[in-house]
C-alpha cells in the first residue's frame, strides 16, 4: 500500500476539518431574548418600556407596591402583625439598619429605568408628539413617586438625575428640600403631558388627576399646606371625580374600574393577576392567615352613628359594643359570630381561630367578596381615591387657614356617603378641634389602606400611640361573647405586644446597612450611628 | 539500579501471587511431565511467574528459585509464561522437558500508566501535580455517585456532601480550596467528553485523574482553574471473556437528626419564652397537669418523615477479546429507596467499550454509555423546615386514616407529612444519559499517530410533578373538615442538552538512544446547546391524568414558558515531552482558545505551562541507598482560564419581557435583564506548583507532598456597586486573589507472615488572600466580609460576650435594643457611637472556609479475611447555625431541640443558650453574631469492609475465580461538636445523609 498516498489525503482532511472558519463557529447571540441594541425602534416598543414601570413585586414596596401597602398598617397603631417576619419590627421599635423591610424601601432600578427611558427615547424614529407626551408624562410621575417614597422614610437620599455609570453611583445623600424640589418639577411635567383620561382599555394607567394627587399629597406631607389644598382643588375642578355613593363597594371586584372614585387603581386579573390580600387579612379559618390584625384603638375611633365618640355618645353599650357604630365600621372590621360574606359560616373565636385572634377583630374591608377558599383575589386595589383627596384638602386648608365652608363641605360629603351626620360645627368650631376631627375621620375613612403609617410619622404623634403596650380588645362584658364554663366571656383583655417608639431616632429610618456598606460616599443618618 | 526496582517489585507481589498460587489446582489428566526455570533480566531466577497450559486452567507458579513442574496433554501444547511487569511469552516446550525461559521487563507495565488530557503518560514522566486512582480503589463502595467515593481519597480533593437525596444528591467538590470570587467548578471528563459524574456507573471506572496544578490542567485551557477531573472507563483485555458480578444489599437509614423536646418541655418552654417576652403563658397549669400525665399523646414526626430503606446494586460485565478485538460490556441496576418517604431511584447504566485493531496502522475503539433513571421525590420543597419547626403535640393522621391539622397550624406547614406523602402527589423525573467516544489512531510512520475523536454527551429529562388536593381534617375532632389544599396543579418540564466535540490530534514519539521525544498537537471544536419547555396547569377532576389536557380548560391558569441558550468553544493545543536517560524530564504544553461567550476581539487566550521533573533515586549518590528506595522531584508553572460568568452572554445587552394589564387586558413589558459588560474576558489563573515523591525502605513508606501557590487575575466579578447604580451589577475583569497550599499524602504497607496491612493518610489545605479589588472597599455579602489584604469571605459580625446577668449590666451597657434584658446575649461594643450597639461594631470572626481536610484508610488482611476501615473529615471550620436548630419559637407553633434545653435562666446563668424569646422578639437573640457560629470540625467513620474470601475452584472448561462476600457500611459514625443537622451538608434543613449496613459479594468466572 501506498502509505505516502494515504497519509497526504488524511493530512489534507485533517487540516481542512480543523481550519473551519472559527469566528463563524464562536458567533453566538441569545437564543431566548430581545437586546437593547435592537430595542427603540417604534413608538409601540417605547411604550414597552413604560407599561413594565407598572408592574410590582407582591412582597415588595417597590414600584407602585401593590395590595402590599397594606401591610404597613401593622407599623402603626392600626393594626398588629401577626407574623415573625420583619412585619413587627417597626411597630414594636427593635428594627435596625439590616431591617429587611428598611432594605426594600430603598430601591433605585425604578429611577434607573426611568432615566434610561429620557435617553433612549429619542431614538425612536417617527414618535408623535402626543405619544411623546403620554409616554414621558407616565414616566416623569414614576420618577417622582419613587422619590416620594424614598424622601417620605428616609428624609435625605442621593438624587440621581440621568442613567449613572457605577462610577458616577457613589452619592451621598442630597438634602430632603432638594429632592423634593427636583420631583415637584417632575410632577409638573407630567401634570402637563398626562392625558385626563385614557380610552377604556386602558384604564389603570397614570392620568392627570393621579399626577395631581400624588403632588398634592408630596405637599401635603411636607407641610406646604396653602400649596396642597390648591393642587387638591384642582382635582376636584378636573370635575372627572366623585364619592362613589355606596363605600362598601369599592371593596367589591365587580366595580374594578367602574368608580368615579378611584384616581388610579392598581390593575388585577382573574387567575393571572391575583393577589393575596385575603391571606393577609382573612381569619384563619377562612383560610387566611390572619396576618394583620386591627388595634382596639382603630376599633374605638369609630363614631356611634349619631356623630358622637363613643365615649360621649349615649348610644354606646359596652355590652353591646358593636352595636350602632358608624356604617364604615361593618365594612371594616370582622369579630366572633359575624361571618364574611355567605360563603362562611358565622366566625368562632374559640376554636381554632383563638390562636390567632389576637385582638379579637379582623379586616374585612378588601377581602369581603373573598368568596372562594381557592381563588387568590384580584380586586383592584385603589391607590389613589377621591375621599382620600377630599380628607387631604380638608387638612391642608384647615392648616393653612382654619374652618371654612369647604372644610366642612369636603368632611360632609365624606360623612353623608357613610351615612353619618353633617359635621357638628358648634362641636368643631376651630383649627384645632377641627384637626383632631380630620384626622379621626381619615383614620377611620381609610382604615387599613395602608395610610396611618405616614400620618403619625408626619403628625409627630408615634411617640404618643405607638409608645405602648398593645392589648387586645376587652370584650368581657359583651353580651354574645363566647363564654367558659363559669358564664364568663373568654373575650378578656390582654397583653399583644410591648411598643416602643423612641422619637430621638424612629422619626426616620435608618439608611439600609447593604447601601451603607456598599458605597463610599454614603453616612448613616446621625440619629442612627 | 534496574535490579533494584525489580526487586522491590517482586518483594512486593510475591505475597500475593503465593496467595494466588494456592487458588489455582490444576484439573484434569494430564500426560505430559514438563519442567523448568523462568529467569528474569540478567538470569535471576524468577519466583511466583504464572505458568499454565494455554486455553486450560491447567498451570502452576515457580518456587523461589523460579523452577516449575507441570504435566501438559501434548508436547504441542502451548505454554503461557507471565508475569506482573514482564511481557508474556508462549513457548512449546516440544522435546525440550528442561526448558529455560527469560522474560522481558515491560516498560509500560511496569509504571502505571496515567491519563492525562489528550493523552496518557508513564507515571514516572509525570512532571505536574497530579492524583491518580483506581477503579478497583473504589470498588465495592455502596455508593451511588463517583464523587462520593473520591471524599477523603485524594490530597486537595475536597468532597462535600450538600445532601442526601436519591437522584439529586448534592455533591460539590472543590479541588485546592478557593482561589476566585466567581464559580470555577471542577471540570470533569468522561472517556475525552466533558460530562457531568452523577449518571456514571462507579464499577464501570478503570481509573480517575485529578488534574491538580495549573500546569496539568492547562491543556484544557479556558476551563480549568477549577482543576480537572479525567474519568475512564475499563477497557477489553486480551484472554477469554471474563465474567464478574458485584452485587450490594443494604438498609440505609438517618446519620442524624436532632431530637425534638417532649410535648410537656415544649409547653414549659413555649410559656418561658412568652413570659421573658411579657406576653401571658400560653398553657394553664390545668393543661401542663394533663401532658404529665403518663396517657398524653406526642407525636413524633421525624419518625413518620423517613423511614428505613433498602438499597440493591448489582453489576454484570463481560470483557474479553483477541489480538484485534477488544470488548468491555456491562450492565449496573440500582435501586435505591430513600430514607424519607415517598423518594427513591432507580438507574440503568449499559456501558459497551470496544477497540478493533484494523490493521497495525489502522485502530478505532468506541465508548459508549447509556443510563436510563428515574427519580421519585415529593412534589414539594422546603419540608423538612416545616417537619423540624413542628411540635409533638400535633397530631399527624387519624387512626382511619384522615389527616389531621392542630389547630394553631395553618398554611403550608400545617401537616407536611400528608403534603410529601404519595397521597400529596409526587415528582418523577425520568432522565437518559447518553455518552459516547468514538476514535480512530491511524499510525502511517512508526512513530506517528493521528487521532480523530468525536464525543457526546446527551441528557433528556421529563420532569413531571404533581400536587393532589388534600383535605385536613381537625386534630380533636377529626369528623369535621379543616381545611382544604387549594388544588391540585401539575408540572411538566422537559428539558434537554447536548455537548459534542472533535478532536484532531497528531502525535508524535520517538526515543534516540538516552534521549526520549513526544510532541502532540492539533484542534478541538466543542459546541453545546440546551432548552427546556415548562407547562404548568391545575384543577384536574381526577388525580390519575397526568397530561396537561386533563386540567382546567381555562388558559388563563396554564403558566407556559421556555429557554434555550449555547455556547462554542474552539481550540489549539500543543504538547511536547523530552526525558534525558529517564531521569530528568521537562514538559511544555500551549492551549489557544476562542469562546463564544466573549466578543469577537477579546475571545481568544492562550494557556502556557511547563514542568520538569527529575528521579534523583536514578542517580548514583541515591542508587544503593537502603533507605530511599525512590525519590522524585518536580516543579510547574502554568496558566489556565475560567470563562463561567453571567450566563452565556454576558456581552449582550438582552431585555426581558413581561405582561401588565389595563381593564384585564395584558400588554407587552420589557425591562434589563442585568448588566452587561462586552469587555468581559478570561480570569486567569497563574499557578506554580513543587513536588516531592518517594518511597522509603522499599515500600514501607509512600509518601508526595505538594506545595502550591496560585495567583488568580482578572477574576469574573460581580464588585458590589452603590444602590444608587440602579441594578445588579456587571460582572467585571476585576481583582486578584491569591491561594496557596500544601497537600501530603502518606502510604505505609506491612506484611508479617499470613498478615498484612496498610494504611494511608493524606491531608490538605488551602489559604486564600485578596490581593486587590480594583480599590473598591470591602465587600459585605450578607454576614461575610471579603476586603484586600485578608481571605475571602470571612465571617462578620458582632461579637457576642456572654449574657446579660442582671438590669444594671444592661443598663450600664451600651443600647442593644429596647427589649434587652437579662439573658439575652450581649455584644461587644467595637466603635461608632459607643452608647449603642449599631453595625459599627460588627467585626472579624474567622474564615468560613473548611480547613485541614483528611482522610485516612487502613486495611488489614489476614489468609482469606479482609478488614477495611475509611474515616474522612475536617478539622477546623466555622459554621453559621441557623433555622431551626438554632434556638427558635417561630411564631406559637415551632419547637425547639432538646439541647435547646440548656437555656439561660437567673439558676443557669452559664447556660449554652440564652434565654428563650417567642416569635417576634426571637431576633433579638438569633440575629447573626459569633454566638452563632458553630465549630464544624468532624470526623466521619466513611466506610467498613469487612470479607472473605473463598478460593476459586476450577470445574472443566470453567474456571471459577476467588469469591470475595463482604460485610460493611457507610457514614457509620460521625464525631463532631455541631449541633445542627450534619456538619457536611449545608446548614439548613435537608435531605439527611444515610447511614447504612450492607451485604456484598464479588464474583469472578
Amino acid at each position: 500500500m501506498n502509505y505516502q498516498k494515504q497519509f497526504r489525503l488524511l493530512l489534507i482532511l485533517w487540516v481542512s476539518m480543523a481550519s473551519v472558519s472559527c469566528d463563524d463557529f464562536l458567533e453566538k447571540r441569545p437564543l431566548s431574548s430581545i437586546s437593547m441594541e435592537t430595542f427603540w425602534t417604534s413608538e409601540e416598543q417605547a411604550e414597552m418600556w413604560v407599561n413594565n414601570l407598572y408592574s410590582f413585586a407582591e412582597e415588595s414596596m417597590s414600584g407602585l407596591g401593590g395590595v402590599h401597602v397594606t401591610t404597613q398598617e401593622a407599623y402603626s397603631d392600626n393594626a398588629y402583625g401577626r407574623t415573625s417576619g420583619a412585619l413587627n419590627n417597626i411597630a414594636n421599635g427593635t428594627f435596625q439598619s439590616n431591617d429587611v423591610r428598611v432594605a426594600d424601601a430603598w430601591n433605585y432600578t425604578t429611577i434607573r429605568l426611568c432615566h434610561e427611558f429620557f435617553e433612549n427615547i429619542d431614538r425612536v424614529p417617527a414618535l408623535s408628539e402626543s405619544g411623546r407626551k403620554a409616554l414621558t408624562g407616565q414616566v416623569k410621575f414614576f420618577l417622582a413617586y419613587e422619590y416620594f417614597k424614598l424622601i417620605t422614610r428616609f428624609r435625605d437620599v442621593p438624587l440621581v438625575t440621568k442613567v449613572v455609570s457605577i462610577s458616577e453611583s457613589d452619592l451621598g445623600v442630597t438634602p430632603k428640600s432638594d429632592v423634593l424640589e427636583y420631583l415637584l418639577l417632575q410632577l409638573d411635567d407630567a401634570i402637563e403631558d398626562l392625558p385626563v383620561t385614557w380610552p377604556e382599555t386602558q384604564a389603570g394607567r397614570i392620568t392627570r388627576g393621579a399626577a395631581l394627587f400624588l403632588k398634592a399629597r408630596v405637599l401635603l406631607y411636607n407641610e406646604r399646606w396653602t400649596e396642597a389644598a390648591a393642587v387638591a382643588r384642582q382635582v376636584i375642578d378636573l370635575e372627572k371625580y366623585a364619592l362613589h355613593p355606596r363605600f362598601n363597594e369599592l371593596f367589591l371586584t365587580a366595580f374594578n374600574n367602574r368608580k368615579n372614585e378611584a384616581i388610579l387603581e392598581l390593575q388585577y386579573v382573574e387567575n393571572v393577576r391575583t393577589h393575596d390580600l385575603s391571606v393577609r387579612f382573612s381569619p384563619v379559618t377562612y383560610n387566611g392567615a390572619a396576618l394583620i390584625l386591627p388595634t382596639p384603638e382603630l376599633v374605638q375611633a369609630f363614631e356611634m352613628k349619631d356623630g358622637l365618640p363613643i365615649t360621649e355618645s349615649p348610644l354606646y353599650n359596652p355590652q353591646r359594643p358593636f352595636d350602632n357604630r358608624d356604617s364604615r365600621f361593618y365594612d371594616t372590621f370582622l369579630w366572633h359570630g359575624q361571618t364574611l360574606n355567605d360563603s362562611y359560616p358565622s366566625l368562632d373565636l374559640t376554636g381554632t381561630e383563638s390562636g390567632f385572634a389576637f385582638t379579637y377583630v379582623y379586616f374585612r374591608k378588601g377581602v369581603q367578596d373573598f368568596r372562594d377558599r381557592f381563588r387568590p383575589m384580584h380586586l383592584n386595589w385603589n391607590l389613589f381615591r377621591y375621599a382620600d383627596l377630599l380628607l387631604m384638602y380638608a387638612e391642608a386648608k384647615n392648616e393653612a387657614s382654619g374652618p371654612e365652608d369647604s372644610v366642612y363641605e369636603v368632611l360632609d360629603q365624606i360623612r353623608v356617603r357613610a351615612g353619618m351626620p353633617p359635621v357638628d360645627r358648634q362641636r368643631y368650631p376651630d383649627q384645632a378641634s377641627l384637626r383632631k376631627l380630620i384626622r379621626n375621620e381619615r383614620r377611620v375613612e381609610l382604615a387599613g389602606e395602608g395610610l396611618r403609617y405616614d400620618d403619625i410619622i408626619r403628625w409627630k404623634i408615634a411617640e404618643d400611640v405607638l409608645n405602648k403596650q398593645l392589648k387586645s380588645m376587652d370584650l368581657s362584658e359583651w353580651e354574645d361573647a363566647p363564654k367558659d364554663a363559669g358564664g364568663k366571656s373568654v373575650l378578656i383583655e390582654k397583653n399583644v405586644q410591648t411598643r416602643v417608639f423612641d422619637p430621638s431616632r424612629h422619626y426616620v429610618w435608618p439608611i439600609p446597612q447593604i447601601a451603607i456598606d456598599q458605597s463610599k460616599n454614603l453616612m448613616q443618618h446621625p440619629e442612627w450611628k | 539500579m534496574k535490579q533494584d526496582f525489580t526487586q522491590i517489585i517482586l518483594r512486593k507481589v510475591r505475597c500475593t501471587l503465593l496467595l494466588l498460587c494456592c487458588f489455582i489446582q490444576t484439573m484434569g489428566q494430564a500426560q505430559v511431565p514438563v519442567k523448568g526455570v523462568v529467569q528474569g533480566e540478567s538470569e535471576l531466577p524468577l519466583p511466583g511467574v504464572n505458568v499454565t497450559v494455554k486455553g486450560t486452567a491447567t498451570g502452576t507458579i515457580t518456587d523461589i528459585d523460579g523452577r516449575f513442574e507441570l504435566t501438559i496433554p501434548s508436547t504441542e501444547s502451548a505454554l503461557v509464561v507471565s508475569f506482573i511487569g514482564y511481557v508474556t511469552q508462549e513457548i512449546i516446550p516440544g522435546s525440550n522437558s528442561a526448558l529455560k525461559i527469560t522474560l522481558a521487563p515491560d516498560r509500560l507495565a511496569l509504571d502505571e500508566v496515567v491519563v492525562v488530557g489528550y493523552g496518557q503518560r508513564r507515571k514516572s514522566d509525570i512532571t505536574g501535580a497530579i492524583s491518580t486512582l483506581k477503579g478497583s480503589e473504589i470498588e465495592n463502595r455502596a455508593v451511588t455517585r463517583v464523587e462520593q467515593a473520591l471524599q477523603g481519597m485524594v490530597p486537595g480533593l475536597n468532597v462535600t456532601n450538600a445532601n442526601g437525596q436519591p437522584g439529586s444528591q448534592g455533591v460539590d467538590f472543590k479541588i485546592r480550596g478557593t482561589s476566585t470570587f466567581s464559580g470555577n467548578p471542577v471540570l470533569t471528563i468522561i472517556d475525552g467528553v466533558p460530562s457531568s459524574l452523577d449518571r456514571i456507573n462507579p464499577n464501570d471506572v478503570e481509573s480517575i485523574s485529578v488534574l491538580k496544578d495549573a500546569a496539568s490542567a492547562a491543556i484544557y485551557g479556558s476551563r480549568a482553574t477549577g482543576g480537572v477531573i479525567i474519568v475512564t472507563t475499563k477497557n477489553g483485555k486480551a484472554g477469554i471473556p471474563k465474567f464478574s458480578y458485584s452485587g450490594i444489599v443494604g438498609i440505609q437509614s438517618p446519620t442524624r437528626y436532632p431530637e425534638k423536646v417532649s410535648v410537656l418541655d415544649h409547653a414549659l418552654l413555649l410559656n418561658e419564652a412568652r413570659v421573658n417576652d411579657g406576653l401571658p403563658a400560653k398553657y394553664s397549669d390545668a393543661e401542663l397537669s394533663e401532658m404529665r400525665s403518663p396517657g398524653f399523646k406526642s407525636y413524633d414526626w421525624e419518625d413518620a418523615m423517613m423511614r428505613q430503606a433498602f438499597q440493591q446494586n448489582h453489576n454484570f460485565s463481560v470483557s474479553g477479546g483477541g489480538e484485534r478485538y477488544g470488548y468491555y460490556v456491562s450492565l449496573g441496576y440500582l435501586s435505591q429507596d430513600g430514607i424519607v418517604i415517598n423518594s427513591s431511584q432507580k438507574r440503568f447504566n449499559i456501558q459497551v467499550n470496544q477497540n478493533f485493531n484494523v490493521s497495525d496502522k489502522l485502530k478505532f475503539s468506541m465508548k459508549t454509555g447509556v443510563s436510563p433513571s428515574t427519580r421519585i421525590a415529593p412534589p414539594i420543597d422546603g419540608f423538612f423546615n416545616h417537619v423540624a419547626q413542628k411540635p409533638r403535640l400535633h397530631a399527624i393522621k387519624s387512626e382511619d386514616g384522615k389527616w389531621l391539622q392542630h389547630p394553631e397550624s395553618a398554611g403550608a406547614g400545617r401537616n407536611p407529612i400528608a403534603r410529601i406523602s404519595p397521597e400529596g402527589g409526587q415528582e418523577l423525573l425520568k432522565g437518559t444519559r447518553f455518552l459516547g467516544n468514538f476514535t480512530m489512531d491511524y499510525t502511517p510512520l512508526s512513530n506517528l499517530t493521528l487521532t480523530g475523536t468525536y464525543g457526546l454527551t446527551s441528557n433528556q429529562d421529563r420532569l413531571r410533578n404533581y400536587q393532589k388536593k388534600i383535605t385536613y381534617y381537625k386534630q380533636y375532632s377529626p369528623d369535621e373538615v379543616a381545611s382544604y389544599t387549594d388544588f391540585n396543579i401539575l408540572t411538566v418540564d422537559n428539558s434537554s442538552n447536548v455537548f459534542q466535540n472533535v478532536n484532531l490530534l497528531a502525535s508524535y514519539s520517538k526515543r534516540f538512544g538516552k534521549h526520549q521525544l513526544s510532541v502532540m498537537a492539533g484542534s478541538t471544536a466543542e459546541w453545546y446547546s440546551e432548552f427546556n419547555d415548562f407547562v404548568e396547569t391545575r384543577d384536574f377532576l381526577t388525580d390519575e391524568l397526568y397530561a396537561i389536557s386533563a386540567g382546567s380548560g381555562d388558559r388563563s391558569l396554564w403558566n407556559i414558558s421556555g429557554d434555550a441558550a449555547d455556547w462554542s468553544l474552539a481550540s489549539f493545543i500543543s504538547r511536547g515531552n523530552y526525558s534525558y536517560l529517564d531521569k530528568y524530564y521537562i514538559e511544555g504544553i500551549i492551549r489557544r482558545d476562542g469562546s463564544s461567550r466573549f466578543r469577537e476581539d477579546i475571545r481568544w487566550g492562550t494557556f502556557p505551562s511547563v514542568s520538569a521533573g527529575w528521579i534523583l533515586s536514578q542517580e548514583k549518590f541515591l542508587r544503593n541507598s537502603k533507605v530511599i528506595s525512590f525519590l522524585k522531584i518536580r516543579g510547574s508553572w502554568g496558566q489556565v482560564g475560567n470563562q463561567n460568568a453571567g450566563g452565556y452572554y454576558p456581552f449582550a445587552n438582552t431585555l426581558v419581557q413581561n405582561s401588565v394589564f389595563f381593564n384585564e387586558s395584558p400588554f407587552r413589558g420589557v425591562r434589563p435583564a442585568g448588566a452587561p459588560n462586552p469587555l468581559l474576558t478570561w480570569e486567569t489563573k497563574e499557578s506554580i506548583n513543587l513536588g516531592i515523591e518517594g518511597n522509603l525502605l522499599s515500600g514501607l513508606l509512600e509518601f508526595n507532598l505538594e506545595l502550591f501557590k496560585e495567583k488568580t487575575k482578572d477574576i469574573l466579578l460581580q464588585l458590589p456597586v452603590p444602590t444608587t447604580f440602579g441594578q445588579m451589577a456587571p460582572v467585571q475583569n476585576a481583582g486578584t486573589v491569591e491561594n496557596r497550599g500544601w497537600e501530603l499524602e502518606l502510604h505505609h504497607r506491612k506484611k508479617i507472615n499470613a498478615f498484612s496491612y496498610g494504611v494511608t493518610f493524606q491531608i490538605s489545605d488551602a489559604t486564600n488572600k485578596v490581593i486587590d479589588m480594583v480599590g473598591t472597599g470591602p465587600r459585605i455579602s450578607g454576614n461575610q466580609i471579603t476586603e484586600e489584604g485578608r481571605p475571602m469571605n470571612e465571617w462578620y459580625g458582632l461579637k457576642s460576650i456572654g449574657y446579660f446577668q442582671s438590669e444594671g449590666e444592661v443598663a450600664d451597657a451600651p443600647f442593644q435594643n429596647a427589649v434587652t434584658s437579662p439573658g439575652d446575649l450581649r455584644f461587644e461594643e467595637n466603635g461608632g457611637n459607643p452608647n449603642a450597639i449599631t453595625p459599627d461594631d460588627r467585626v472579624r470572626l474567622g474564615r468560613s472556609d473548611s480547613r485541614f481536610p483528611f482522610g485516612i484508610r487502613l486495611n488489614f488482611n489476614y489468609r482469606n479475611f479482609d478488614l477495611l476501615l475509611f474515616g474522612q473529615g475536617v478539622m477546623k471550620g466555622l459554621r453559621q447555625s441557623q433555622g431551626y436548630t438554632a434556638f427558635n419559637f417561630d411564631r406559637d407553633v415551632s419547637t425547639i431541640r432538646t439541647y435547646h434545653l440548656d437555656r439561660w435562666t437567673p439558676e443557669t446563668p452559664n447556660a449554652r443558650f440564652p434565654k428563650p424569646r417567642n416569635g417576634q422578639l426571637n431576633n433579638v437573640n438569633t440575629q447573626f453574631s459569633s454566638f452563632w457560629l458553630e465549630d464544624a470540625s468532624y470526623f466521619r467513620f466513611k466506610n467498613l469492609q469487612l470479607g472473605y474470601t473463598f478460593n476459586g475452584q476450577a470445574t472443566g472448561k470453567w474456571k471459577m475465580g476467588p469469591v470475595r462476600i463482604y460485610a460493611g457500611g457507610e457514614n457509620l459514625l460521625i464525631i463532631t461538636r455541631y449541633l445542627g443537622y450534619d456538619p457536611e451538608t449545608t446548614n439548613s434543613a435537608v435531605y439527611p445523609l444515610p447511614k447504612m449496613y450492607n451485604l456484598g459479594i464479588n464474583a469472578s468466572f
